[in-house]
């Protein structure tokens, strides 16, 4: 792994994380079998899984919502974890034989770098620990082949603790460590914000007898559409303050799982760059609003 | 602990579903509260119970309710926030067919249902840590999940469908709910030795409740629910006294027994019989 140089992030993706996604696909990690499904997102994360090969990056790091820990942010720090990981909700759809490589220096310098600016940081060292399908599930839908070593960041409850503003300002110096950690490493990184949009959804599976069935999936509303859409399109226009200015609201009205800080935190490390961002598909997952968007750093040099 | 509940309702008992109770040298309230489960079990032994209920607000649903439906459910758990305190093994013995009547009861009032049997499945934290401390016997155990969507009122129903199915066998069974009080956690790191109830105001609104439970108040603790829950950041808004409510652990003439209170990381602890 290179140690020495100037570290830089080559890009930035919102990854979101329906465990659908991977039961569409029908990958050999998962055990239930689908007929498909979610194809406009699947489709979308092809184009990530292409860049990511072609960009090659030393470490794909990933702040999961699904990974909440209530003292500090923590961070993967164990050279191996693998297991069989199941969805507690979803476990008719999810149940995926997982096997990481983590970058354990690097965790180690996000940690110390967390620190040395007042955040609590804490290295999660058991070997034994089953990392959350928030996590997995992003990861997979970017590199199914699992050959890059990552970074698991969990998400600190400081969102939901205390109110939108401390919680997100949490997570913007998470993400300024993250960035201070990848250039002192030397890493070419990619992040990942593992978060679905909108986030009201159905309370009933539409079909139980056939979860797949897109003919069953649709907006949970049009306003929470046409809150996706509204911030989509802030993204595509690289209105990233603007974006930033109307994410407490978009929690609020849409109950929006950037709330858990995913977003900001990388939005953050990337110095919230005021770029067009590439968005590579739209799709609802039981009613939630997912977006597969890119940012792509490097075509700033 | 007092007479049985109904004639297979043996005991229902209200547990803290955090681990450092495994770990009573670190804190003295850990340590009582430990204790007070271990006694809860030996209780349970001696009142012969042969089937642990469990209903723990760790394992959360959103599309209807969950049953553990795994005959033998092993597994080896990791707390996301407390892996380095405990690794938690695990062993049930699901009482499989019980499972299936609970669902197929509450499906035909109108609930989502699902039967979960799967290798792998994890089985939440506090769930694991009662059954390490009640169960002494290998009694067979069920499992239901907390719907996050089924409010105080529609939790009292799904469990009035829980209360039929158990007297319409003959199995001695016993209800846990896994679940704290006041829910205002330290956010900082701390000694486990200086842990307690984070804040004095939850403290106060914690033992007013206990006492209203132990004074068989249950009408005015339910008053209250709404105040309290605003106040404390009450632990799912104090649905496992709905699913106790449903049953029949809360009817009239009936008082709560406090065996063990304290703070765990800052949250409100209990271990109560009802
Ligand atoms: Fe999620």
């Amino acid at each position: 792994m290179p140690t020495s140089g100037q570290g830089r992030i080559i890009g930035g993706w919102l990854a979101p994380h329906p465990p659908h996604l991977v039961y569409g696909e029908n990958p050999p990690q998962n055990e239930p079998k689908s007929r498909g499904g979610w194809e406009s997102l699947r489709w979308a994360y092809e184009n990530c899984r292409k860049r990511i090969k072609e960009q090659k990056p030393d470490v794909i790091l990933v702040h999961s919502p699904h990974w909440q820990t209530v003292v500090g942010h923590h961070v993967t720090a164990v050279p191996k974890l693998e297991g069989l990981s199941v969805d507690p909700i979803f476990p008719h759809l999810f149940r995926y034989k997982f096997a990481m490589d983590v970058d354990v220096e690097l965790a180690e310098a996000i940690h110390d770098e967390a620190r040395s600016d007042g955040l609590i940081a804490r290295k999660m060292t058991n070997p034994k620990f089953r990392v959350d399908y928030g996590t997995i599930v992003s990861l997979h839908m970017m590199n199914p082949d699992w050959d890059i070593p990552v970074v698991g960041i969990s998400a600190n409850n400081s969102p939901y603790f205390y109110d939108d503003n401390i919680g997100q300002e949490e997570m913007t110096k998470l993400g300024e460590a993250t960035k201070r950690a990848i250039e002192k490493t030397g890493r070419r990184a990619v992040l990942a914000a593992s978060n679905t949009l909108s986030h009201f959804h159905f309370n009933r599976e539409p079909n139980p007898e056939l979860p797949e069935d897109m003919s069953k999936e649709h907006v949970f509303s049009q306003s929470q559409y046409e809150w996706d859409v509204r911030v989509i399109d802030l993204m595509r226009a690289g209105k990233t303050k603007e974006l930033m200015a109307i994410l407490p609201q978009f929690m609020r009205e849409a109950f929006a799982e950037v709330k858990a800080g995913s977003l900001t935190w990388m939005l953050s490390a990337m110095g919230f760059p005021e770029i067009p961002a590439t968005m590579h598909g739209y799709g609802t997952v039981i009613g939630t609003g997912n977006a597969v968007v890119e940012w792509d750093l490097e075509s700033r040099r | 602990m007092t007479t049985d509940i109904t004639k297979n309702l043996k005991a229902a008992l209200w547990v803290p579903g955090l681990p450092h109770v495994l770990k009573p040298e670190y804190n003295k309230a850990y340590a009582e509260l430990g204790k007070a489960m271990e006694q809860a079990g030996r209780q349970l032994k001696e009142q012969g119970v042969e089937r642990i209920l469990y209903y723990s607000t760790q394992w959360i649903s959103v599309l209807g309710h969950l049953y553990q439906a795994k005959k033998q459910l092993t597994g080896y758990h990791v707390d996301e926030n407390w892996y380095d305190l405990i690794d938690l093994p695990f062993n049930f013995k699901i009482d499989v067919a019980f499972a299936d009547k609970l669902a197929k009861a509450a499906t035909a009032q109108g609930y989502q249902t699902k039967l979960v049997d799967y290798e792998g499945f994890p089985v939440d934290t506090g769930t694991i840590t009662a059954d390490r401390m009640l169960n002494q016997t290998g009694a067979r155990s069920n499992m239901v999940s907390c719907c996050v969507y089924s409010d105080y009122a529609d939790t009292v129903k799904l469990a009035g469908t829980i209360r039929a199915e158990i007297e319409a066998d003959s199995v001695p069974t016993a209800v846990v709910i896994v679940s704290g009080l006041s829910g205002r956690w330290y956010t900082r790191e701390i000694d486990f030795v200086d842990d307690g109830v984070s804040d004095a105001g939850d403290d106060k609104w914690n033992q007013k409740m206990i006492a209203l439970f132990e004074s068989g108040s249950y009408d005015n603790a339910e008053k209250l629910i709404g105040d309290y829950a605003g106040a404390c950041k009450v632990d799912m808004g104090l649905k496992g006294l709905a699913f106790l409510k449903g049953v029949g652990a809360l009817s009239a003439g009936r008082k709560a027994k406090c065996h063990a209170y304290g703070g765990i990381y800052g949250t409100g602890a209990a271990v109560m019989s009802f």
